[in-house]
C-alpha cells in the first residue's frame, strides 16, 4: 500500500495542483457514484468461469465474447490482486478536477496570441477562420477576434477608402480605439474564458501597431506568433475581392465594378505604410510565418512550442486550388442489418447494391484524378473494390473501437453495462469504451487523415458512422457536444466543396435502402452547460456575436457614437452567406427530430 | 467484378484476389509515389550530413526505405590518400575530375537503389554548391522520373563550424594522421574552396521553380518553397522539429505490475511490491541526476501512472505511448495464447514486425501510433517517458537505428532505465539497472527462425549490420583500379544485452566530399 500513501501524501500537499493529483483516467467522464458500483458488483469468479467454458467450448470463438471475458476477468484479476484495487483511490479520487482536454490542449501550455499581419484580400480572413476550425477541432479551445467586425460595430455606415486613409486622423483614432477593445477581449477570452489561443485577425502593417500588441503581450505573458501572407498576384488578389469582399457589410448594394475600385483603394491606402515583417534586422526575434504568394513559398522564423509547429505544419499543407472531398459509408453490413456495432462483418445485399450505385455515382459525376480511401475494414474495401479503380487503405480510418462492447446491439449493452451504456450518454464525446476508444481518441487519430485531406485534389473517403461524424465536423466546425450526434445515414453520399470561408455540403441518396444506424441524442440530456471551455466553434456567430462588447469599448472613454444596443443587422457577419445558407439547410435536414436549438438561436443567425 | 478479399493471415490485412491470385493493395499509404531524390547544398561543415543521417533513420523508420550516398566516401573510394585542401581548389584540373566521376558514380548508385532495389528516397549527401553540378543532377532526376528536394543549410555563425569540425571533422579518416589543430586549419580552408564558387539556392529567380527548404542558422530560420507532395511535407515536418541542443532522453518502462508476475499480456494491472520499489528507485534516481526542466510523460495506463506518480514531479499521459494492444489475447499468458490459438502464436513467430494480433495491433501499427511521440521527443529537451516493453522498443529502433526485423526483440528489461544521449551522427546508450529485482518478460526470438529471412522492406541507414556499405568499388570508371583500398571502418561497439552496462554505437566516421 506504499504507493496510495504517497498518493495521498501528495494529494493533502497539493491540493491545488493537478499534477499532483492522482490521474488514472480510463473513461474520462467516470464519476465516484458510478466507479463504486463498479467496484461493489465484481464479476464473481464462478460467472467468470461459466462464460469462458461457455466460450471456449462453442467450437467456433467469438472474438467479441473473448473480450468481454476479459473485461470480467480483469475486474476479478484485479481483485484477488488486492493490493492494487482501486477502491480506495476512487473514493478519495477529486473527480471533479479531472482535465477533460485534449492532448493538443495539454500541450498548449501557455496562451498564445496569433497575430495576423498583410495588405487587405490577402487572405488573412481565410487563415484565421480555417486555422482556428483547425484548432477548435484538435481540441484547442481557438478563437478569432476580427477587427473589421469591431470597426464596423463602430462605425455603422461604410462610405468609402477615405476612412482608411492614414492621414484621415479621426478615422485613425477610432481604428487603434477598435484595437484596444479586441485586444481586451483577446484577454477576457484568454484569461476569464479558458481560450487558450486567440487569432487576431486585422492587418497589423505597422510596426507601431505590432508593437503595441507586443506590449499587450509581454504585460500578460502570452507567447505571440505572427502570420503574415504576402501576396503580389494581382489575379489572387482580384479573386479574392470578388469571392469575399464584395459581399462585405462594408458594401450592401453597390456595383461589383465599384466595389473593386473602392476597395483597391483602400488596399492603397494600406500599401502607403506597410511594413512587412523583416526577418533579418527588426523582426528577427519574433516568432512567425511569412506565406507567400498563397503556399508557394514560406519563411519559418524561431518556431518556440508545440503548437506553434503544428500550425506551420497545418498552413504549409492547405491549398486552395478547388477540390471536392466526397465522404461516404460502406455499404450496409451484416452487422448493420442484425443491429450489432463494431466488428467486422461484410456487405448485405443491400450494401453491394450500394457499392454498385456508387460506381454509377462516380462514373456519372465524371470524377477524374480521384483518389478513393477505405478503411482496413473488410466492408468498406468489399463496397472499395466494386468501383474498379485503385484505392488505398489507411487503418486510421478504421470505425472507432468499442471495446469490451464490439459487435453488440445497443440492448445488449444496455444489458450487459448498463452503467457504462448510461455513461456514453452523459457525455458522448469524451465517452471512451472499456478497452475502447472516445470519439475524442478518434479525432486524434484522424489528424493525419485531415492533413491530407487538405493536401489532396479530389478524394472518396469511405469510411464509417462515427469516422465520418469526426471528419464532417472539422470540415463544418461542429463542436464536441454535436459531433457524436451529426447524421449520416449509410448509402448516402456528402459532397464538401470549400467556398469562401466555409464549406458547402451537398447529399446524395443513392437511392439503396438500407437500416438506419443513428441514435439520437437522449431527450432530456440536451447539455448545453457541458463543455464550455471545450471547443468553441470558431464562427459561430454566437461567438463572433461575443466579439463586439459594447459597453466596454464606451467605457473606455469614448465618444457616444457608439450605439449601445445592437441592432440586428451587426448579427449577420459576412461569413459567407452562400455556404452558411446552403450548410445551414443541409443540416437542418440531417437534424430532424432532434432539438439542438438554444435560446440564442432565436436571433435568426448563421449556425456556423 | 469485384475481387473475393481474404485475410493476410500476419497483417490482418483484406487482400483482393482474382482467380486465386492475391493482388497486393496498397496498405499504408505511401502517398510518395514516384521515387525522390534528397539533395543536399552547403558548404562543408553545416551539418549536411547529420541531416541527411537522422532524416535517413526517421524516414526508415515510418517505413519509407531510404539510403544516404555519401559522396565523400566515394571520393575517399577512388583517392585513397587525402593530403591537403590542394585537393579541393576549384584549379586543380585532375582532382575536380575525379570529383565529377564520384559524383557520377554516386548518382548510378542512387538509380540503382531506386529501380532496382526497391528504395523509395535516396539522400545525396554532397556540397553540390553549384548551379552546374544542381543542374545536372535535375537532368538525372528529369531521366530517371524522379522528384528531387533540395536541403539547403545555410549558417554563419563561426562558432558552429567550428563545433561540427572539432566533432567530426578532425576524427575523419582525412584526417587520421594529423594533429587536431593542423586538421581544423586544413578543413577551413577546404571550406574556403568551396566558398569561392558557392551558389546558394535562389528563391526569387534562378531556383524559384524547385522544391526545397533552406535551413538557417541551425533551425533558427526556415524558407520553403513549393513542397510537392506528402513526403516532401513529413520531411519538412521533422527537419523543422529537430534540434541540436545537448541533451538526454530517458526511456524505462513501469514498474513490475501484477500482470507482469503473472506473466500475463497487457491488461491494465497496478504494480507489485517491487513495481513500487522501482518507482522509489526512479524517484532517487532522477534526483540524481539532477536534471533542469526535466519531462515525464507516461502512458494512460495504471502501471505507468503509478510509477510516475512517485517521482513527485508533474507528468504529462500520452495515450500514443499506450503498450501495443494485444487484441484477443490480452491479459493471457504466453502459455494460455499458445494454448487457444496455436496459429496465431505461430504466426507471431514468423513475424513479429507486422504480425497483427486478432482486433489488436501489430509493432507496425505501434511505429505509426508512437509517430507523434517521435516527433515531441525531438522537439524537447531532457524527457523521461515511462512506458511499456513494445513501446520502448519502437522508441529505441528508432534512436539506434533498428531494423523491424530486430525491433520486437530488442532487451527492454523491467527496472533498466536507457539514457540516450545524440553524440556526433548517433546515439550514446548508458543502461542503468536501478537494483530491483523484477520478473523478465524478454521473449527471445525462437531458434529455428533466428536465422530467418529479413525482411526487406526497411533497411537501415545507419546500422553497420543492415545497411550495406554505399560504396560499389568497381563502378568508379575511368579511375586507376589500383587505387582501391578497404572501406573506412565504423568505430563502437555493437552489443546489446542486458549485461552491458554501456555502449555506443553509430559512430560511424565520415567525411566531406
Amino acid at each position: 500500500m506504499e504507493g496510495h500513501q504517497v498518493q495521498n501524501r501528495l494529494r493533502q500537499q497539493h491540493p491545488a495542483q493537478r499534477h499532483y493529483t492522482w490521474r488514472w483516467v480510463r473513461n474520462e467522464i467516470r464519476t465516484p457514484e458510478v466507479q463504486e458500483t463498479t467496484i461493489r458488483k465484481p464479476p464473481s469468479v464462478t460467472d467468470c468461469c461459466l462464460r469462458v467454458h461457455y466460450v471456449f467450448t462453442a467450437g467456433r470463438v467469438s472474438e467479441r465474447v473473448i473480450k468481454s471475458v476479459r473485461f470480467s476477468m480483469s475486474a476479478w484479476v484485479q481483485q484477488e490482486a488486492g493490493p492494487t484495487s482501486s477502491a480506495e483511490d476512487t473514493k478519495l479520487e477529486p473527480r471533479g478536477q479531472e482535465k477533460k482536454c485534449s492532448w493538443a490542449s495539454y500541450m498548449t501550455n501557455s496562451p498564445t496570441m496569433i497575430v495576423m499581419i498583410g495588405l487587405p484580400a490577402r487572405g488573412k480572413t481565410y487563415m484565421s477562420k480555417k486555422l482556428t476550425r483547425y484548432l477548435n477541432w484538435i481540441g484547442v479551445p481557438t478563437k478569432v477576434f476580427n477587427l473589421g467586425v469591431y470597426r464596423r460595430e463602430a462605425v455603422k455606415a461604410y462610405k468609402s477608402y477615405d476612412f482608411f486613409r492614414h492621414d484621415n486622423e479621426e478615422a485613425m483614432k477610432i481604428r487603434k480605439q477598435c484595437a484596444l477593445v479586441a485586444l481586451e477581449d483577446v484577454k477576457t477570452y484568454l484569461n476569464e474564458e479558458g481560450g487558450q489561443i486567440a487569432v487576431f485577425d486585422a492587418t497589423n502593417t505597422t510596426r507601431e501597431r505590432r508593437d503595441l500588441i507586443l506590449d499587450f503581450i509581454q504585460e500578460n505573458a502570452y507567447k505571440v506568433f505572427f502570420v503574415e501572407s504576402v501576396c503580389d498576384d494581382p489575379e489572387v488578389i482580384a479573386a479574392n475581392i470578388l469571392d469575399v469582399k464584395v459581399s462585405s457589410p462594408d458594401y450592401p448594394e453597390t456595383h461589383r465594378e465599384r466595389v473593386m475600385d473602392d476597395f483597391l483603394k483602400r488596399i492603397e491606402c494600406y500599401k502607403v505604410t506597410y511594413q512587412p515583417l523583416d526577418p533579418d534586422e527588426y523582426d528577427k526575434d519574433l516568432s512567425f510565418i511569412k506565406v507567400m504568394n498563397v503556399g508557394r513559398r514560406y519563411l519559418v522564423n524561431r518556431v518556440q512550442d508545440y503548437i506553434q509547429s503544428k500550425i506551420v505544419y497545418y498552413l504549409m499543407n492547405i491549398h486552395v486550388h478547388s477540390h471536392s472531398i466526397y465522404l461516404c459509408r460502406h455499404g450496409e453490413s451484416e452487422h448493420n442489418v442484425q443491429g450489432r456495432i463494431g466488428g467486422d462483418s461484410e456487405l448485405s445485399p443491400r450494401g453491394r447494391q450500394f457499392a454498385s450505385a456508387l460506381r454509377e455515382f462516380i462514373e456519372e459525376h465524371k470524377l477524374s484524378d480521384l483518389k478513393v480511401w477505405t478503411s482496413q475494414l473488410r466492408r468498406t474495401i468489399q463496397t472499395a473494390e466494386e468501383l474498379g479503380v485503385p484505392y488505398e487503405q489507411w487503418k486510421i480510418l478504421n470505425e472507432i473501437d468499442a471495446g469490451v462492447c464490439e459487435e453488440m446491439t445497443y440492448e445488449m449493452i444496455q444489458n450487459t453495462f448498463p452503467e457504462e451504456f448510461a455513461l456514453r450518454d452523459q457525455d458522448k464525446y469524451h465517452y471512451r469504451y472499456p478497452g475502447g476508444e472516445s470519439y475524442q481518441d478518434l479525432v486524434q487519430r484522424l489528424e493525419p487523415v485531415i492533413m491530407e485531406l487538405e493536401r489532396q485534389g479530389n478524394v472518396l473517403v469511405i469510411c464509417h458512422q462515427a469516422v465520418m461524424r469526426c471528419l464532417l465536423a472539422y470540415f463544418l466546425d461542429k463542436s464536441g457536444d454535436d459531433l457524436p450526434y451529426l447524421k449520416c445515414p449509410l448509402h448516402t453520399v456528402m459532397k464538401l466543396t470549400p467556398v469562401a470561408y466555409g464549406c458547402k455540403v451537398e447529399m446524395f441518396y443513392l437511392n439503396v435502402e438500407a437500416v438506419n444506424t443513428h441514435r439520437d441524442r437522449p431527450l432530456g440530456k440536451v447539455r448545453r452547460d457541458s463543455a464550455p471551455l471545450l471547443r468553441r466553434n470558431s464562427y459561430t456567430p454566437l461567438s463572433s456575436h461575443d466579439q463586439v462588447k459594447r459597453p466596454r469599448l464606451y467605457s473606455a472613454g469614448n465618444r457616444p457614437w457608439l450605439p449601445l444596443t445592437p441592432s440586428p443587422t451587426t448579427l449577420h457577419i459576412p461569413d459567407s452567406p452562400d455556404g452558411a445558407l446552403l450548410l445551414q439547410q443541409s443540416q437542418d435536414s440531417l437534424r430532424e427530430g432532434i432539438n439542438f436549438d438554444c435560446p440564442d438561436e432565436a436571433n435568426d443567425c448563421f449556425r456556423f | 467484378m469485384p475481387r473475393e478479399l481474404t485475410q493476410n493471415r500476419i497483417q490482418k490485412i483484406w487482400i483482393p484476389s482474382k482467380d486465386g491470385k492475391p493482388s497486393m493493395p496498397r496498405t499504408c499509404p505511401h502517398l510518395a509515389n514516384p521515387p525522390t531524390v534528397i539533395v543536399m547544398v552547403g558548404l562543408p561543415a553545416r551539418g549536411k550530413t547529420y541531416i541527411s543521417r537522422k532524416l535517413t533513420r526517421y524516414l526508415n523508420w515510418i517505413g519509407i526505405p531510404t539510403k544516404v550516398f555519401n559522396v565523400g566516401e566515394y571520393r575517399r573510394e577512388a583517392v585513397k590518400h587525402y593530403s591537403t585542401y590542394d585537393f579541393f581548389k576549384s584549379d586543380n584540373e585532375d582532382a575536380v575530375k575525379i570529383r565529377q566521376q564520384c559524383a557520377l558514380a554516386a548518382l548510378r548508385d542512387v538509380k540503382t537503389y531506386l529501380t532496382e532495389e526497391e528504395g523509395q528516397v535516396a539522400v545525396f549527401d554532397a556540397t553540390n554548391t553549384t548551379r552546374e553540378r544542381r543542374d545536372m543532377i535535375l537532368e538525372f532526376g528529369a531521366v530517371n522520373g524522379f522528384k528531387i528536394f533540395f536541403i539547403e543549410s545555410v549558417c554563419d555563425d563561426p562558432n558552429v563550424i567550428a563545433c561540427n569540425i572539432l566533432e567530426v571533422k578532425v576524427s575523419s579518416p582525412d584526417y587520421q594522421d594529423c594533429n587536431k589543430t593542423d586538421a581544423m586549419e586544413d578543413f577551413k580552408k577546404r571550406i574556403e574552396c568551396y566558398r569561392i564558387n558557392y551558389q546558394p539556392l535562389d528563391p526569387d529567380r534562378y531556383d524559384k521553380n524547385l522544391s526545397f527548404i533552406k535551413v538557417i542558422d541551425v533551425g533558427r530560420r526556415f524558407l520553403v518553397n513549393r513542397i510537392q507532395d506528402h513526403i516532401q511535407s513529413r520531411i519538412v515536418y521533422y527537419l523543422m522539429n529537430i534540434h541540436v541542443q545537448p541533451r538526454s532522453i530517458y526511456l524505462c518502462r513501469h514498474g513490475e505490475s501484477q500482470h507482469n508476475l503473472q506473466g500475463r499480456l497487457g491488461g491494465d494491472s497496478g504494480l507489485s511490491t517491487r513495481g513500487r520499489k522501482f518507482a522509489g528507485a526512479l524517484a532517487k534516481f532522477v534526483e540524481e541526476q539532477n536534471l533542469k526542466d526535466l519531462k515525464v510523460w507516461t502512458s494512460q495506463m495504471r502501471r505507468s501512472i503509478q510509477t510516475a506518480e512517485a517521482l513527485n514531479v508533474p507528468y504529462e499521459q500520452w495515450k500514443a505511448l499506450n503498450e501495443i494492444d494485444g487484441g484477443v489475447c490480452e491479459e493471457m499468458t504466453y502459455e494460455e495464447v499458445r494454448e487457444r490459438f496455436p496459429d496465431e502464436f505461430a504466426l507471431r513467430d514468423q513475424d513479429k514486425y507486422y504480425y497483427r494480433y486478432p482486433s489488436g495491433e501489430s509493432y507496425q501499427d505501434l511505429v505509426q501510433r508512437v509517430e507523434p511521440v517521435i516527433m515531441e521527443l525531438e522537439r524537447q529537451e531532457n524527457v523521461l517517458v515511462v512506458c511499456h516493453q513494445a513501446v520502448m522498443r519502437c522508441l529505441l529502433a528508432y534512436f539506434l537505428d533498428k531494423s523491424a526485423d530486430e525491433m520486437p526483440y530488442l532487451k527492454c528489461p523491467l527496472h533498466t532505465v536507457l539514457k540516450l544521449t545524440p553524440v556526433a551522427y548517433g546515439c550514446k546508450v548508458e543502461s542503468i539497472s536501478l537494483n530491483v529485482e523484477a520478473v523478465n518478460t524478454h521473449r527471445d526470438r525462437p531458434e529455428e527462425l533466428k536465422r530467418g529471412q529479413s525482411t526487406l522492406i526497411r533497411r537501415n541507414s545507419v546500422t553497420p549490420l543492415t545497411s550495406p556499405e554505399p560504396n560499389k568499388k568497381p563502378r568508379i570508371e575511368g579511375l586507376d583500379d589500383t587505387i582501391v583500398r578497404e572501406v573506412t571502418g565504423f568505430v563502437g561497439v555493437y552489443l546489446f544485452s542486458q549485461s552491458c552496462i554501456s555502449f555506443s554505437c553509430n559512430l560511424s566516421i565520415n567525411g566531406q566530399i
